[in-house]
């Protein structure tokens, strides 16, 4: 879960909506104009400023066809889309978003740095300022020993690194992030899930799409659960998942005799049995511990170099 | 413009790191060096190195088109199609940057690969030159009328103004009655006048009038001036060998600058050039109107007998104005424009439909343009007569042939100024290839189509949707 | 309504294949007409042609058309330096169709060449037009009467012939080619058979079969190989030996023109020494034979028996002119009984003086 607590969650209902999507309707049609898929069915969404947005939904629940008309991929058949207070196709927002697709569609005859380098001319970045970024970017994503090697030798997770790089190569104000921990490894993923709450606590809007929804769950603030292109939940992560009916104490291990008195107490005043048992760190949280001891003692690796470093202009 | 760039950047590290790029270079040397191997020319040098200019540079021109037209098709398409286009799209790009940069992209790498075919050219051309085997002359005849850029001046063609003046007196005087059909008289008085210009019988002269171009330049310095005047007749009866009269060269005030007597010369087509001095050039220049009045006296001597002019080609002043160097720079700058057509076609092409489809689609469009183009040329040659300007509409005409010879003429005045664009052609013949070409060529092939056509390709591109999921 | 649509489709495309293949009976023989395609294959043909007859099919005829076109058009215009090379690609375009060969033969040594206005020039595109047939025409149609013919044509006609006023050049530089050749206008043939450096330029070169050579020279010589009459004579009985029945008729009227022109007194020109041939009685009885022959084999055909009444008519006037008079009223009494004709009844001198006044008027 985001690390927000209330006065976070607080400034986030106050801040400026960034996308703004009202009564949204997408119909895919045929070659003779005729609806084939009904796509999204009036949407409505809010992302505020400062927020990690969590899409999520089935296969075919409109999820990335949403996303799509938000960077001006795909038109709205009908209803009102705003992002950055602008239509999704005016040039000067594009500037100010970064995007990473499903799949990375990188030129596989260009390098990690020639990709960096074009995407960073498209944003007109001064030259000497693109350099640093692309060197900061290479070393915070571990692709500085694969830098001048094609992108098409990569494996999958080292083409999302990339990805993720270009995605951020221009300090956007709102990053979209389509199944962005695909591919990588459970480091990999912390790393991105790491990156994403750095890159909120500094302001920016992250709009992530996820069917891993421990990944969603541990970084959303909010969420909204679509089906057959409509929302069917949305709201603030940790109030949709508590179970207000319930309690949960978590306190150091006590003595028997201690313990039987805490349980006959319980029985007592709530009447049930209550659940005892002993809390467990998560599968990932396990698997980072041994990774990292590994990498103590291992030598270089010809992919992707595990790296807790963060970009400086990203700080 | 650094948006544009890098996409254009971009276009040629994927034309080169795609192999294409090497591939082309592989076929232009098989081109530039197997072709001349292999052709066969007239057995004259001059008629070798014609060939080899025409056919090398024809050959090269195909093949590049080809490749650009190819390329362009999918160079938008294919990136739709792989979604790559998405990265690109979601970025401060405006389509017209996108199509404009991979254009750029595909002229910059037409331009590099020219640049290597005239460099290889040009090493041919002197290798064959000072190869072993040839006399000196064929050497010099080569010099002067291939490796140059000549610009001819040919008689003001007034056939058809003399034509319908001559109906008009005619009728006038009620030598041809009224109801003779217009066209009929003057398919006959045309070919009266067709005889009286170009046949000279004994104890006549006939005149012809060249204009010189205001901006001409003489040579101060040197010999030759490199102005030639190139004559072409034969007497009238063949086994007579007999030619007697007399040229005089001059102005409308001095018509005698220059003479030359012509007798004893054999029968069949005969050339004959004539040097023009720098003294009569200024005499001309000097003039106003500046023209150049030629004649031709039938002395009408025992065996002088009638003579008779090329129509086209008879009289012919050509006027050396460049070197052969730049002339073919500028022969392959109008190759370039070509391409940079041919590369716009494709890329609009390719902003609507998916790859295979945008090469079809462009390649067909280009066909079209070329029997279209064919069919006309065609036509005003005699060769038949649907479409010829002069032609009769045949009363009989089905709705199908009358809507065919409408869609033939009405795709010919789109894409006829520029199939009439040559630099080939001209360059293997001697002609100059004028930096005015050039520019008809640059504003027609490089700026005005392909603006259209680019309008057109961001339009679309504007409006398509990129992300669709058939796509 | 897709299915409908798809249907329909289906049903005219079936229609459009079945009213195309009605076509097909027409097409194909229209191509067996014209010779476009041939139903044996070329052995040893070289790439290209096994590319054009094989590969390129029927879209052959379409570039071969817009080939000819362009030699029309440049023609016309009086640019005939790429006129090998088209000739060249469209007789190889269409390869099995003798006309075309025979066209552009024609078209080189006659049409061009009269454009030239040098002597040299000139005969360049004879030698041109009579490559294009020597050196491929008859290698791609070997069984085609009509390249034979032409080509012998082209030796008799343009080079032996008076037509040209360049015919004296044409004549002295093939007497010359020949001479450098033979060693003269006889060869050896039991020498040249030891020679393999002139054996092999003869036979690959200028096409020429020493063994029938010696033939020609043993039925009707020998024969003065430095004449281009002999070598239309030679094309002709090539053409002769390889078309049977009424398809060898043209080259076995070229053999009889050609014979009777090297019958006709010619002389070779060399400068100062020049040469005159003098009248071969013995080619006198060769050619009757060879008339003879010819009427044998085609009995139904006029032309033989009426150019042999011509022959018979002039070798009257020339042996008289040789001062040979008793075989010249020998001839001519035999003349009067096989073709009798009106201007025979004023007698032999009358006949003589009357067929001299109209040669001298000609």
């Amino acid at each position: 879960m985001a690390d927000g607590g209330a006065s976070m969650s607080g400034q986030i209902e106050q801040a400026d909506a960034v996308v703004e999507v009202s009564k949204l309707v997408k119909v895919f049609k045929d070659f003779w104009q005729r609806p084939k898929v009904r796509a999204v069915v009036g949407l409505d969404l809010e992302i505020r400023k400062g927020e990690i947005f969590g899409l999520l939904g089935p296969n075919g629940s409109g999820k990335s066809t949403t996303i799509k008309i938000l960077l001006g991929l795909l038109h709205a058949t009908s209803g009102d889309v705003q992002v950055l207070g602008r239509s999704p196709r005016n040039v000067e927002t594009k500037a100010r978003i970064g995007y990473l697709p499903e799949e990375s569609y990188l030129y596989n005859y260009l390098s990690p740095w020639e990709t960096l380098d074009f995407y960073g001319r498209l944003f007109d970045i001064d030259s000497g300022v693109l350099k640093q970024r692309i060197e900061q970017l290479l070393e915070m994503t571990g692709l500085q020993h694969a830098a001048d090697r094609p992108v098409g030798e990569f494996s999958k997770g080292m083409a999302r690194r990339v990805g993720l790089a270009q995605a951020l190569i221009n300090d956007p104000e709102l990053v979209i992030l389509d199944e962005p921990t695909s591919g990588l490894d459970p480091v990999g993923c912390r790393q991105v899930k790491d990156l994403m709450i750095t890159l909120a606590k500094r302001g920016k809007t992250i709009i992530l799409s996820s069917h891993l929804l421990a990944d969603v769950e541990d970084v959303c603030d909010r969420i909204a659960i679509l089906y057959n292109g409509s929302i069917r939940a949305q709201g603030r992560v940790n109030q949709l998942l508590e179970k207000q009916e319930s309690v949960r104490l978590t306190m150091p291990s006590l003595p028997p005799d201690v313990m039987k008195k805490v349980l006959e107490l319980i029985r007592e005043k709530v009447g049930k049995e209550p659940q005892v048992d002993h809390p467990s760190m998560n599968l990932e949280q396990f698997f980072l511990e041994v990774v990292e001891k590994a990498h103590k003692t291992a030598s270089s690796q010809s992919g992707a170099t595990p790296t807790d470093m963060m970009a400086d202009y990203l700080k | 413009m650094t948006r544009i760039i890098a996409i254009a950047s971009l276009q040629i590290r994927a034309a080169v790191r795609s192999k294409l790029f090497i591939s082309l270079t592989a076929v232009l040397v098989l081109i530039l060096f197997g072709l001349p191997a292999t052709i066969k020319g007239d057995g004259t040098l001059l008629g070798q190195m014609k060939v080899l200019l025409y056919y090398t540079l024809g050959l090269t021109t195909l093949v590049l088109g080809a490749a650009t037209l190819w390329t362009s098709s999918g160079a938008i398409s294919q990136e739709i199609e792989s979604r790559q286009i998405h990265l690109v799209a979601v970025k401060p790009v405006h389509p017209f940057e996108i199509w404009l940069g991979k254009w750029l992209g595909l002229l910059f790498m037409n331009a590099t690969l020219l640049c290597f075919t005239g460099l290889i050219i040009m090493g041919l051309i002197h290798r064959n030159i000072n190869g072993a085997g040839r006399s000196d002359q064929e050497r010099r005849i080569v010099r002067e009328e291939l490796l140059a850029g000549r610009s001819l001046i040919r008689p003001r063609d007034t056939l058809q103004q003399e034509a319908g003046n001559r109906y008009h007196t005619l009728l006038k005087k009620g030598v041809i009655s009224a109801d003779i059909p217009p066209e009929e008289a003057l398919s006959e008085i045309r070919k009266q006048l067709l005889t009286e210009n170009t046949v000279v019988p004994p104890l006549s002269s006939r005149q012809w009038v060249l204009e010189v171009p205001d901006n001409l330049n003489i040579p101060e310095e040197g010999d030759k001036t490199g102005i030639a005047l190139k004559l072409r007749f034969s007497p009238v009866r063949a086994g007579t060998n007999s030619v007697s009269g007399r040229w005089n060269i001059g102005t409308e005030r001095r018509s005698t600058l220059a003479s030359m007597v012509v007798s004893n010369k054999l029968d069949g087509m005969h050339q004959m050039t004539i040097p023009i001095t720098r003294e009569l050039m200024k005499e001309v220049i000097a003039e106003p109107g500046r023209k150049m009045i030629v004649e031709y006296r039938n002395d009408g001597k025992e065996r002088s007998r009638t003579l008779v002019f090329d129509r086209i080609s008879g009289i012919e002043l050509y006027i050396r104005e460049s070197g052969f160097e730049s002339n073919l720079v500028r022969a392959l700058l109008v190759v370039l424009c070509r391409l940079a057509l041919l590369a716009a076609l494709g890329l609009a092409a390719s902003t609507l439909f998916s790859s295979p489809v945008a090469t079809f689609a462009s390649f067909s469009i280009l066909l079209v343009s070329c029997l279209t183009h064919y069919f006309i040329i065609l036509s005003e040659a005699g060769f038949h007569s649907c479409c010829a300007e002069h032609a009769e509409k045949a009363s009989k005409d089905s709705v199908f042939q009358t809507a065919n010879t409408w869609t033939i003429k009405k795709v010919e005045t789109v894409i006829g100024p520029v199939m009439r664009i040559e630099a080939v052609g001209p360059l293997s013949d001697g002609a100059l290839v004028s930096w005015k070409d050039v520019g008809k060529a640059a504003l027609l092939m490089a700026v005005f189509y392909p603006a259209l056509l680019g309008a057109a390709g961001v339009l679309l591109f504007r409006r398509r949707e990129l992300a669709l999921p058939y796509t | 309504m897709n299915k409908i649509i798809s249907i329909v489709l289906a049903l005219g495309i079936v229609l459009c294949m079945w009213w195309s293949g009605l076509q097909n009976g027409r097409a194909a023989r229209m191509r067996a007409d014209y010779r476009l395609a041939s139903t044996v294959p070329m052995e040893n043909a070289p790439p290209l042609i096994a590319f054009t007859t094989v590969a390129l099919g029927g879209f052959s005829t379409l570039i071969a058309d817009a080939l000819w076109f362009r030699v029309s058009m440049l023609q016309d215009e009086g640019r005939f330096f790429e006129l090998v090379q088209l000739s060249d690609w469209i007789t190889k375009l269409e390869p099995r169709c003798g006309e075309i060969w025979t066209f552009h033969a024609w078209n080189m040594a006659y049409n061009i060449s009269i454009m030239m206005p040098d002597q040299e020039d000139r005969w360049r595109w004879v030698r041109r037009g009579i490559e294009l047939l020597r050196d491929e025409g008859v290698r791609y149609n070997p069984g085609d009467p009509q390249v034979y013919q032409e080509l012998g044509w082209l030796f008799l006609h343009k080079i032996a012939g008076i037509t040209d006023q360049t015919h004296m050049y044409y004549k002295a530089m093939w007497a010359g080619e020949m001479t450098a050749l033979f060693d003269g206008g006889y060869p050896d043939y039991d020498k040249l058979s030891k020679q393999p450096d002139i054996l092999r330029k003869v036979t690959e070169e200028y096409k020429l079969n020493p063994e029938i050579m010696r033939r020609i020279d043993a039925e009707y010589g020998p024969r003065d190989w430095r004449m281009s009459e002999t070598h239309a004579l030679y094309w002709a009985v090539c053409g002769r030996n390889r078309c049977w029945d009424e398809r060898g008729l043209s080259c076995e009227r070229l053999i009889l023109q050609s014979l009777g022109e090297m019958f006709k007194h010619e002389s070779l020109p060399a400068g100062p020494d020049k040469l005159v041939v003098p009248l071969d009685m013995g080619l006198f009885q060769k050619i009757m034979k060879a008339y003879e022959s010819a009427r044998k084999r085609f009995p139904s055909e006029k032309y033989f028996m009426l150019s042999q009444a011509g022959f018979m008519r002039e070798a009257v006037v020339i042996f008289y002119t040789h001062d040979r008079k008793t075989e010249a009223r020998a001839l001519f009494d035999r003349l009067a009984v096989e073709f009798p004709t009106p201007d025979m009844a004023g007698g032999f001198e009358a006949f003589v003086t009357a067929i001299t006044s109209r040669n001298n008027y000609k």
